[in-house]
This record gives structure tokens, sequence and C-alpha cells, in this order.
């Protein structure tokens, strides 16, 4: 394979694989509202809050495919020559933001989902329901940290 | 002083002014009542002390109080105040002034009849909505026997014959028509209907085979449909259900609009729902005094501040009541009031949400919040957003009427907005890059380890500075050694180890010897034996693990700082493409008022997060134990109105 | 996380919005407090009960309500659990309940309780068939059931063979079914209950002087107390079963419900403690985020509300003094 084309399935992955964790998260999310919305309609925009949550990931992942986009020139200019091995640079940097992407993403999802049960009976407690989610996106976090510093790090 | 000194106070007073003492009490919201005969100081009165009885009108108040509360809750069920977006977080009140809120309470002997009037509707609605399942259930049976042309009342039994109309399950049928011929000669069997779990036939035969054919219907699980009250065809009957069930409809809603006429009396309602439930709070707290035939006495929590107020209130207002005050004692339970002033004050929404302090520890909002405000601003870091987020939080501010809390989350976003648009000057972003400044510090995307290491070094700052404080409590409760130990010795040991590790001076090294000699001989102390002082010692250098993850978590600053930017660049760069006709440029005005709305409210979300996150989880840990109980005073408290300013004022 | 459990997520959400429902202590309070009955009832009116409230026009008739309440929140349940067999199973209670209450008033004539409409059988069908002598309709293990009460009957004329042999049909079947759903939480659920039961069962044949055999007989398998270690109860007298079963589960349900039990010469007080002590189990699974266990929890949470309107209200219309009728009441849920 070309080193371009390479790059382009770590762009796959990291918008990819992200944004399935961030849709799984949400679903996880909306099944537990709509029960908590069949019984008390009142909460629906608290209950919209606690499910966009688990989207950021979703949105790391695009902006880790971007980066590497911009980089090798599919958004904008032209297209950047890439060795193979520069190709899988791009893929390795993206790997980050795509597997932790994933798995917190349905995590972030399920601790929302009781977080959901609980302001179901404890409304007040909204905050620290969110809390407990962010917990789970701090490696989500991190990883789009160690993607962006090793995409810093490839000079093409 | 953040938080607020609390007295003790006592109220004393002749008994029939009690109730003025309570309804002013309540009016000013500052006093936090304890009930007198749990108190310890009052074991030895206890002859003395009559126990208050709960007064004797509190169930008349109760049964007032759920008759309102029926009237609004039928109300609701018929004619639905739907909560807006905004509302489902702030509630939804109804503003009433003074005036309007008086002249409804006088308006509460009007109550009853509304009640009457609710219940007669009430119950005229189950009536037709009895009447509607019944008429619903018997067209359900009946129609499977529509194909039977035959007024029901003329299937009756002779003295001749006998005649019914059965149901028998389909896998008996078959069984049944087999063995009916072996039973009788005679009979007519006339299949009228059939679905997938039954068959419906009517039935004649002579009446003397009677007994025969149950004995045979039994075994078959036959069994007899019966529509005793009713004459006519199955289809007739349908007919004139269906015509009852229009008129019952038409009935339901002559009744609904009886209700609606109703509705104007609904915030009548609502403020008198308050006013009982106050009523009802108020006299519920007098069970918490103690007196005697004469007298009355009361015991509370007051702030400091206002003591002076609540003494005037109380000596003009009453002839008797006298109030006294003392300090707390150190052991005694004292309730926890806020109270920042200037910009720090929104923050304490953000402790409160992690934990209310104890009574003699440092409140940690006005450390807490310039670094709240500056991480807002970083993780946002977009001028644009900025200048968005402050304007609408203003407005917001200025447009509802919100309890504390919400005031001061609103706040806190004004100056997020100032934060983020002073960074976003700084770090050169202006929705994304659609307007293409260059930065007056440096641009993160070109300099990303310059902004990292910024990152994280404001990350061991607030660190250390979280040890400083806690360094501080130490000293000031008189164990300056342990100060010396628990973060002197810690402080000298990382910076060595940063200075060693960094290559910066190679006096590093001495300074991370002394430093971890320092807390392997002192971490292990409360240890009795010498060899696990050393190993506890030994053991606690692993905490370095503790700091290093501690500091390296401000990494997320860069990460969501840059995200916030880049996300915003994606919609400019998506919104480019189609740029081109008009209907691209119009396409692209929409793209980027949606993109940029979405980026920012998802952006200020995790700034506000992960801001928060920090606090709580790197810093606060450092120094800060919480656990407090939050003043709760005797106050009006509404569920259904607000209580505002008249407008001439 | 190989099984997608989060098909739960729905109906878990949607029983924590219910459980906000749930009557608290303080509602219970009022109503023993309340100085008639229908003053305790229009505490319920302010409640999710006020619809059927309103329909009533008698408070004597309290019953209708607690039946239709049961069995709208027993088919809701149902109809939204991912898993409607394990709710299903729940609902043989009532079939059973209600055949032991048909048979009761067949042979003895007396109607005993109300029939409950939740069970997966229809009334009319049981009706029918206890009715007629005619169980084609039932499912065979019933079927069976029915026959042999029918036998037993003719030849001891002893109506306690109805429960017994019910209850162990029972107990069979959902044991069975939980093995057969793999759902542990509810085996333990049922072990419990057995185990209870059987307590229970024993104080009874020993306070009625009955046989040591008759016990073996009635006492119910599948529990954690074996049969053989209940039967060797039999011959001890009754205060020395709380030192027997002091280091099991039952220990403090035993001592406090056998003593007062001893005192008082009635068994309400081990009837509530039984019921705590089902509570308490359920209440572990309460904040489990995607499981059967919330469902089940909040069923048996209904079951105990209505437990304990009928208790305050019965000891309205009765004009028992509210000290009594409070210590009858139940642990709620919440």
């Amino acid at each position: 394979m070309e080193g371009i084309e390479i790059a382009m399935l770590g762009v796959a992955l990291a918008v990819g694989l992200a944004g399935s964790g961030s849709a799984i998260g949400i679903g996880i999310v909306g099944q537990s509202a709509c029960g908590l919305i069949s019984e008390d309609p009142d909460k629906f925009g608290q209950t919209l809050l606690l499910q966009a949550l688990p989207g950021t990931q979703g949105i790391y992942g695009l902006l880790a495919g971007f980066l590497i986009m911009q980089d090798i020139g599919i958004v904008g200019e032209e297209l950047v020559e890439l060795t193979t091995w520069q190709g899988y640079a791009y893929l390795m940097a993206a790997l980050p933001i795509a597997i932790a992407g994933l798995s917190s993403g349905i995590y972030q999802g399920r601790v929302l989902a009781s977080s959901i049960n609980l302001i179901a009976k404890r409304p007040e407690e909204m905050g620290k329901g969110i809390v407990y989610a962010v917990m789970v996106e701090t490696y989500a976090v991190f990883a789009l940290l160690a993607t962006i510093l090793m995409l810093f790090g490839i000079a093409v | 002083m953040p938080i607020i000194d609390m007295k003790k106070v006592y109220i004393l007073g002749h008994r029939q002014e009690r109730t003025r003492v309570f309804n002013l009490l309540h009016k000013m919201g500052t006093v936090e009542l304890l009930d007198v005969k749990s108190g310890e100081g009052w074991k030895e009165f206890q002859d003395l002390l009559e126990p208050e009885q709960l007064p004797d009108n509190i169930s008349q108040i109760d049964s007032k109080r759920s008759d309102i509360r029926f009237c609004l809750d039928f109300f609701q069920r018929h004619f639905p105040i739907r909560k807006s977006m905004i509302e489902q977080f702030t509630g939804s009140r109804l503003d009433l002034t003074d005036e309007q809120f008086n002249s409804y309470i006088e308006a509460l002997e009007q109550v009853e009849e509304i009640y009457k009037a609710c219940r007669e509707a009430e119950e005229d609605l189950v009536r037709i909505r009895n009447e509607e399942t019944q008429s619903h259930n018997l067209i359900e049976d009946l129609q499977p026997w529509v194909p039977l042309d035959l007024p029901l009342e003329e299937v009756e039994e002779g003295s001749w014959t006998m005649m019914d109309l059965f149901i028998v399950p389909v896998e008996q049928y078959s069984a049944l028509l087999e063995d009916l011929p072996e039973t009788i000669s005679e009979y007519c069997l006339d299949e009228v209907f059939s679905d997938e779990e039954n068959v419906y036939f009517f039935f004649s035969a002579l009446a003397e085979k009677k007994q025969a054919i149950d004995e045979l219907f039994r075994g078959k699980a036959v069994s007899r449909a019966s529509f005793p009250d009713v004459t006519g065809t199955p289809s007739d009957i349908i007919d004139s259900l269906n015509k009852k069930l229009e008129e019952l409809a038409q009935e339901r809603s002559a009744v609904l609009k009886e209700v609606e006429k109703l509705l104007v009396h609904r915030p009548m309602l609502m403020a008198c729902y308050d006013y009982m439930d106050n009523e009802h709070a108020k006299h519920q707290a007098m069970a918490n005094l103690a007196g005697t035939d004469n007298s009355f006495l009361l015991e509370g929590w007051a702030p400091v501040p206002i003591m002076d107020d609540l003494e005037t209130t109380i000596s003009e207002n009453t002839e008797t009541a006298v109030l006294t005050s003392r300090e707390p004692e150190p052991d005694e339970d004292v309730p926890v009031l806020l109270h920042n002033k200037g910009p720090a004050e929104p923050y304490e929404v953000v402790t409160k949400l992690y934990s209310t302090p104890k009574r003699n520890e440092l409140d940690p909002t006005p450390f807490m919040a310039p670094f709240f405000f500056l991480y807002f601003g970083i993780c946002l870091s977009d001028a644009g957003y900025g200048i968005l987020l402050g304007l609408l939080a203003f407005y917001l501010y200025r447009k509802l009427t919100l309890g504390e809390s919400g005031r001061q989350l609103l706040k806190l976003l004004m100056l997020g907005g100032i934060s983020a648009f002073a960074f976003g000057i700084l770090l050169g972003g202006y929705f994304g890059d659609l307007i293409e400044l260059p930065p007056l510090l440096f641009n993160p995307l070109e300099e990303p380890m310059t902004m990292l290491i910024a990152a994280l070094a404001i990350g061991l700052f607030q660190v250390y500075f979280g040890m400083g404080l806690q360094a501080y409590r130490n000293i000031k409760g008189g164990k300056p050694l342990d100060a010396l130990y628990d973060q002197g010795f810690w402080f000298i040991f990382l910076n060595g180890l940063i200075l060693l590790v960094t290559g910066i001076n190679p006096a590093g090294q001495w300074m991370a010897v002394v430093g971890g000699a320092g807390l392997v001989l002192t971490q292990g102390r409360s240890q009795s034996s010498v060899i696990l002082k050393f190993f506890s010692g030994l053991l606690s250098l692993y905490n370095v693990t503790q700091y290093l993850s501690d500091v390296l978590s401000y990494s997320r600053l860069f990460a969501l700082g840059l995200a916030s930017v880049v996300i915003g660049m994606v919609v400019n760069s998506v919104g480019e493409l189609a740029a081109g006709s008009i209907i691209g440029y119009v396409v692209l005005v929409i793209i980027l008022i949606g993109g940029h709305f979405f980026n920012m409210i998802i952006s200020t979300l995790s700034s506000y997060v992960h801001t928060s996150r920090l606090q709580y989880l790197e810093f606060f840990n450092k120094f800060f134990e919480g656990g407090g109980r939050s003043f709760q005073p005797l106050r009006v408290k509404n569920n259904y109105v607000d209580i505002v300013e008249s407008e001439e004022n | 996380m190989l099984i997608d459990d989060t098909i739960y997520g729905y109906a878990v959400a949607r029983v924590k919005a219910m459980e906000t429902q749930l009557l608290d202590q303080s509602q219970f309070e009022r109503m023993i407090n309340s100085s008639t009955t229908e003053e305790a009832v229009k505490v319920l009116s302010e409640t999710g009960y006020s619809a059927s409230v309103a329909e009533l026009d008698d408070v004597y008739n309290f019953e209708t309500i607690l039946a239709d309440e049961l069995s709208y929140v027993f088919n809701t349940v149902y109809k939204i659990s991912p898993v409607p067999e394990l709710i299903g199973m729940l609902a043989l209670r009532y079939d059973i309940h209600n055949l032991k209450v048909l048979f009761k008033s067949k042979f003895l004539g007396v109607k005993s309780d109300l029939l409950i409409p939740v069970g997966s059988l229809d009334i009319a069908k049981l009706e029918y068939a206890v009715g007629e002598d005619n169980y084609l309709l039932l499912p065979e293990k019933l079927r069976r059931a029915a026959n042999s009460i029918n036998e037993d009957f003719m030849i001891n004329l002893d109506p306690q063979i109805i429960d017994l042999i019910l209850d162990r049909v029972l107990y069979e079947q959902l044991i069975d079914a939980a093995r057969e759903y793999d759902a542990p939480f509810l085996e333990g659920l049922f072990v419990r209950q057995i185990d209870l039961n059987n307590l229970k069962t024993l104080i009874r044949v020993k306070r009625m002087g009955l046989s040591r055999d008759f016990l073996a007989r009635v006492l119910l398998p599948n529990g954690t107390l074996s049969v053989d270690r209940l039967t060797s109860m039999f011959e001890e007298p009754l205060e020395s079963l709380i030192s027997m079963l002091a280091i099991s589960d039952y220990a403090e349900l035993v001592s406090e419900g056998v003593r007062e039990g001893l005192e008082k010469g009635s068994a309400s007080t081990l009837e509530k403690l039984s019921d705590d002590f089902i509570t308490s189990y359920l209440k572990e699974g309460k904040w489990v985020p995607f499981g059967v266990e919330p469902l089940v929890g909040y069923l048996w949470a209904k079951e105990i509300e209505i437990k304990n309107i009928r208790i305050v209200l019965v000891g309205k219309i009765n004009r028992l003094p509210a000290e009594s009728i409070r210590e009858r009441i139940r642990d709620v849920y919440i």
C-alpha cells in the first residue's frame, strides 16, 4: 500500500471507532432516558444533557481524523506524497483515540444510564451524575492528547 | 471570612406571642431552629418544660392543603402546563407581586367551592370512563356474533326446546362435532364465527336432552355466551352502543369545558397552596418549642452578621420576647453558611456540588475561583465563543427568576465567557479560524509542546498551592511539624525530582535525597514499631505516582482547548466546501451558525465539567475535607409562585 | 459484557421514575394519624392512587382499588421488561393464590380472599375450571395438582391440603424457571421465600401439635435450610429454635418473631419480619443499572405498599389504636 492509503485507514479508524463508541454510549443513555421520560416528561431537558455527554468521543475522533486529513492534504490543497512508513506513522497516531474513544464512549454511556436512574429519584443531584461520567471521559481526553502529540511529531 | 460565624440564639417570650415570633422568623428566614426537647442543656429542666404538642389546627391546614393539591393535580391532568426547555432546569413558577399574592390569599374561602366543583367533575369523568369501558367490552364480546341475524332476547329456553350461544376452543371443536351425533340425534348447530382461539356457534335441541348436552359440553370446555341485559340483533346493539359512546364523548367534553372555566382560579390556587404549605411548615416547626403554661422557649442558630437586625426586629415587634445568644461550644454541630464576596461568589456553586465545608475548615471557594476562571478560559479558548457565551448567560440572568445556585451558575458562565474571550485573543481563536488574527501569545496548533508544558506548569502550581494551604492549616492548627513532614518534605522532594529529571540544575539530586530521606523518616510516624515506621515511610515514596498523575491530568487543558478550536475549524472547512453559488452561501451561513453554536454548547459543557473535575480531584484532595452541614433556616419556600417586586419600583 | 445487558436500560429507568410515586413513611404516618377511615383514604388521593380513589363510592370497598393497582403495575412492568418471562414467573404466585381461594370457597364455602387478576391464567377460566371440576384448560402441572387436591380432600377432608399442595407446585415451578432462565437473583428470592415458608410451617405444625411425619411431608425442598435439618428441630421446644438458627441468615428474624409469638400468641410479628427480610434482600439489587433486579424490587415494593395500605385501612375501620397499626406496618422499599 501507498502511504496515503495507510494514513486514510487511520482517519477511518479514528472517526469510525470513536464515533461508534459515542453512538453506542448515546444509545444506551437514550434507552434509559426514554424509560424515565415515559413517566416524567418534565425531565426531558436534563436527560438530553446527559445523553449528549458520550458524544464527545465521536467529536475527538473526528478532530483527530480532521488533523490527519489536513496534514495529508485531503482537506484543502493537494495530496501530499507519503512514504509507506509515514503512512504507518499516521495510522499509529490515530489508534489511541480510536481505541479509547470506543471503550470510553460505551462505558460512559453505562455510567450515564445510572445517572438517569439517579435523577429519576433526585433531580437535584444531576451535577454529581455528570461528574461520575466525566471520570470515564478523562481517558478519551488523554488518548486524544496522545494522538495529537504523535501527529505533531510526524514530520512530512 | 467566607464561612459565616454562627451564634446560638434563644428566644424566650410569653406564650401568646409565639405565633407572632414565628411569623417574624419565617419571614426573615435567617434562623435555623433546633429541637429544644432533645437539647442536652435542658435535661435538668425537663420537669419544668412542657413539650409542645403539634397545634390542633395543623390537621385543618393539612386537609386544606391537600384539597388545593387535588384541584391543582386535577387541572394538571386535564389541562397540563408544559414546562419549556429552560424551565425544566430552572423550574417554572408564577411571578406574583406582594399585592397580588395577598389578594389571592384573601380569596382562600373560595377554595372549598372550587374543590367541590373539581370533585364533581372528576366523578363525572370517572363515571363516563366506566361507562365507556363497559360499552367497549360489550362491543368486543358481541363482535363475533354480528353474523347472527337474530334478536338476542329470542335466544331463550322454551319448554320444548333449548337454544343458546356457545363458545368452544378451536382445538375442541372437531371433537365436539364428532361426539354430538352420538349423544343426541336431533339438533341444530350453526357456526356463527370463528377466530384463532375459539369457535362461536348457535345451538338448539330438544329441552329433554339438556342434561346430556351439558355433560358433553363440559367435557369439551364449551362455555355459554350470555347477554342478559340487551335486546336486538348483535349488530343493532353494537350500533346503539357506538351511538352511546359518541354521547359519552360529548358529555366528557362538556364536563371538561366546565373545568376549563375553573382554570381562572389556577393562579389563586397556586398562591394558596404555597401559603398553606408555608403555614404547615411553620406549625410543624413550632413542635420544636418548649414551653410552660405561660411561656415559650425557642433555640436555634443564626449568622452573626444579622444578629443586631434579628434583635431589633424581635424587640420592636413583640412586647415580651427577648433574645439572648452565645458563642458555639467547640463540639457543637454548627451549620455552615458560605458567604463569598465579589467575583469569587459564583464559584460557591462548584464547591457546593462537591461538599459543604466543615465549620472550622477553610472555605476553598476563593482559592479555587481564580483557577476555575483560568481553566475554563483555556478549555474554551475562543474569543467568539467567549463573547457569545457571556452574552447568552447575561441574557438568561436578566430574564429568568432563579434560585441562588442558578444565579451563581449563570454568573460563573459570564465570567467564563470573559476568560474564554481573553484566551481566544491570546491564543488566536476566533470561531475556530473564521477570523484569522495572529495570536498575541502563540498558536497552540503550531507550538503544541509549549502549550502542553504551560498546562502542566499551571497544574503543578495548583498542586503546590493546595499543599501550601494544607501546610497553612497544619500550622494554624498547632501542628507545624506536620506541615514540615507532610508538605515540606514532599515539596523539596518533588522539586528535586523535577530538577533532576529535566536536568536543569544538578542540585536537584541533593534536594531529592534530602526530601526523600525526610519522607522515609517521617511518613511512618503513626506506626508503633521502628521497622513498621521505616517500611511505611519507604512505601510512602510510592505516592510520587499520585503527584505525577495529578499533574499529568492537567494536560486535558491543552487537549480540550485544542479540541474546541479545531472543531470550530472543521465547521469552517465544511462550510467552505459549500460556498460558491448563492445557495451555497446560504448553506454556508446555516452551517456556520448551527455548527458554531453546537460546538460552543458542547465545548462549554466539557470545559465546565473538566474544570470542575480538576478542582475536585487534583486540588481539593490536597487540603479540603468537606462534609459540613449546610445552614437551613426556617424560611418561606414556594412551590408554585415567586414573589417579585411590583413593577413600579 | 458478553451478553448485552443494556436492554434493561429503558425498563430500569422507568421503574426508577415509578418508584418516586411509592408512598413513603411520612405518608403512611399521616394515614395512621388520621382520625377517620375517610381521612386516611384522602391521603391516598394525593398520591398515585388519586384516580382510583375518585372512583371509590364507599371507603369499605378499598380492596378493589388495591387489586386494580396491583394488576396495573404488574402488567406495566411485564410489558416494559425486555425478558417478560422473568416477570411472568412472578405472576405464577397469583395463579396459585387464585386457585387457593377458589378451592377453599368450593370446599369450605367461604370466600377467604379476593381473586387477584394478575396471574397468567384468566380468572374466568380458573373459576370455570374449579367450579366445574374441569381442568382441561390448565397447564399440566397445575392440572395434576388440582386433581390431587380433589382426591386428597375426598379422603382426608383437610383443607390445609390445598395450601400445601399448591405451594409445593408453585415453588417447584419457580425454582425450575429461575434455573432455566439463569436468573440467580430470582432464585435467591425464591430460596429465601421457601425458607421463610418452611420456618412458618415448622412453627405452625408444632403449635398445632401435629406429627413429625406430617411436617416432613409438607416442608418444601430447595431451601437453604434442608428439610432434614428442619424436621430435626421438631422435637425441640420453640425457644431453642432461636439458638439453633443463631448462625443462619434468619437468626434475628427467628429470635424476634418467635419471642413475640410466644408472648402474644400471634404470628403477625413473624409475618412482618418475613416481609421485611425479603425487602432487605431485594434492596441489595436496587441500584443495579441493567438487570431484572430493580423490576422485581419495584413489584415487591408495590406489593408491600398495598399490604401496608390494607393494614392501615383495616385498622382504621376497626378503630385500632395508632400504635398497634404502626407496629404491623412493613418497612418500605425506598
